[in-house]
């Protein structure tokens, strides 16, 4: 298996992913959407590792998808836990309501429920929770998403990269490369086709 | 540390992570039962990102329904099966992955379970849901344990078993 690659440029991919991440598990409606076991954070980190792969000239391992995942699910990750902080703030009310009416809520939930509403330190403490247990969620599957993606995505399984050229190798080998019209690589140099 | 240590420790890691995150699932409503509603629904709250948490979808348990639904309840379930097997059929040292068309085996049932629910063909139950993530589960734990390896299981290019 390949060693791990050196020199990558993680950080189209990483912004790329993260703000699909992001971005989309905050728009409403859209952001149902990761009730399918978070599949915006798979989609993202997938996304960053098949970017990070096309980018890169050697095959990628793992370790190259979970960290472009990282890095996209903290950007992801971080910008979902700043609006949903902020939103939540606002929204408690109508969440603990909601909790306050579920048939399995039984009068000293209510009761504890009531007393966040009329406390707002309780209320942002609650806030910071949902939101910081939420994006860390993110953050793991996006995580996922990028190893996962590696292993989707990565078809160079194996391949060594061409060696370099032997030193003192004069720039005008091989002669009469490129070939002038007729087949291409027609044995004279350069690597046969895949 | 040898190799075939740090091996078994990043298993041994991964394993208690998957076991313990399955564990979470009960351990919602079993807060909830116990009357710590403050953690109880901030754990629900958090699950609610990735799951409908609807309780007419969901297992039961002490009366309360669980952190996921049926299907999301199998696949972690399933996540850590897959992750109790593994070592009975590769290599713990393994880092290659497995052919990526068993990623796609392993999600067919599933497929077919929402779509034929979808389009009418049958009314699926609680059971076939979440037997479909377990299948869904087992196929992506044997994923994600290469991965681990890869990230956490080996130092360098001689590192030896």
């Amino acid at each position: 298996m390949s060693e791990p690659v050196s020199g990558l440029d993680y950080k189209k991919p990483a912004l790329i992913g993260g703000a699909l991440v992001g971005v989309l598990s905050c728009i409403p409606l859209v952001e149902a959407l990761n009730t399918c076991l978070c599949l915006w954070a798979w989609v993202g980190g997938g996304l960053a590792a098949k970017m990070l792969i096309d980018s890169s000239p050697t095959p990628l391992t793992s370790r190259e998808g979970a960290r472009v995942g990282l890095f996209a699910g903290l950007l992801g990750g971080g910008f979902h836990f700043v609006i949903k902080f902020v939103l939540s703030i606002f929204q408690m009310d109508k969440i603990l309501a909601m909790a306050a009416s579920f048939p399995f809520a039984n009068d000293d939930a209510r009761a504890m429920y009531e007393r966040i509403q009329q406390n707002g330190l309780l209320k942002a403490l609650m806030a910071f929770l949902f939101s910081f247990l939420g994006s860390l969620l993110l953050l793991g599957f996006t995580v996922l998403g990028g190893m996962v993606g590696v292993a989707l995505f990565e078809k160079r399984k194996g391949q060594a990269p061409p060696p370099p050229y032997p030193p003192n190798y004069p720039s005008n080998y091989p002669p009469n490369y490129p070939p002038q019209g007729g087949d291409s690589g027609g044995g004279q140099g350069g690597w046969p086709s895949a | 540390m040898t190799q075939a240590e740090r091996v078994k420790q990043v298993y041994a890691v991964s394993l208690i992570v998957g076991v313990g995150w399955a564990g979470l699932l009960w351990l919602t409503p079993h807060l909830l039962a116990a009357g710590h509603y403050l953690s109880a629904t901030a754990l629900y709250q958090s699950f609610a990102l990735v799951c409908h948490q609807r309780p007419e979808r969901s297992f039961h348990w002490h009366g309360f329904p669980l952190a996921v639904c049926a299907r999301c309840t199998g696949v972690y379930v399933g996540i850590a099966v897959g992750l109790l097997l593994y070592p009975f059929v590769r290599d713990l040292r393994e880092r290659e992955f497995p052919a990526r068309h068993w990623l796609v085996v392993a999600a067919l049932p599933m497929l077919l379970d929402v779509v034929g629910q979808g389009i009418g063909w049958w009314q699926n139950t609680a059971i076939a849901r979440s037997l479909t993530g377990l299948v869904l589960g087992v196929g992506v734990a044997f994923f994600l344990l290469p991965g681990m390896m890869t990230l956490f299981g080996w130092r360098g290019a001689r590192a030896r078993a």
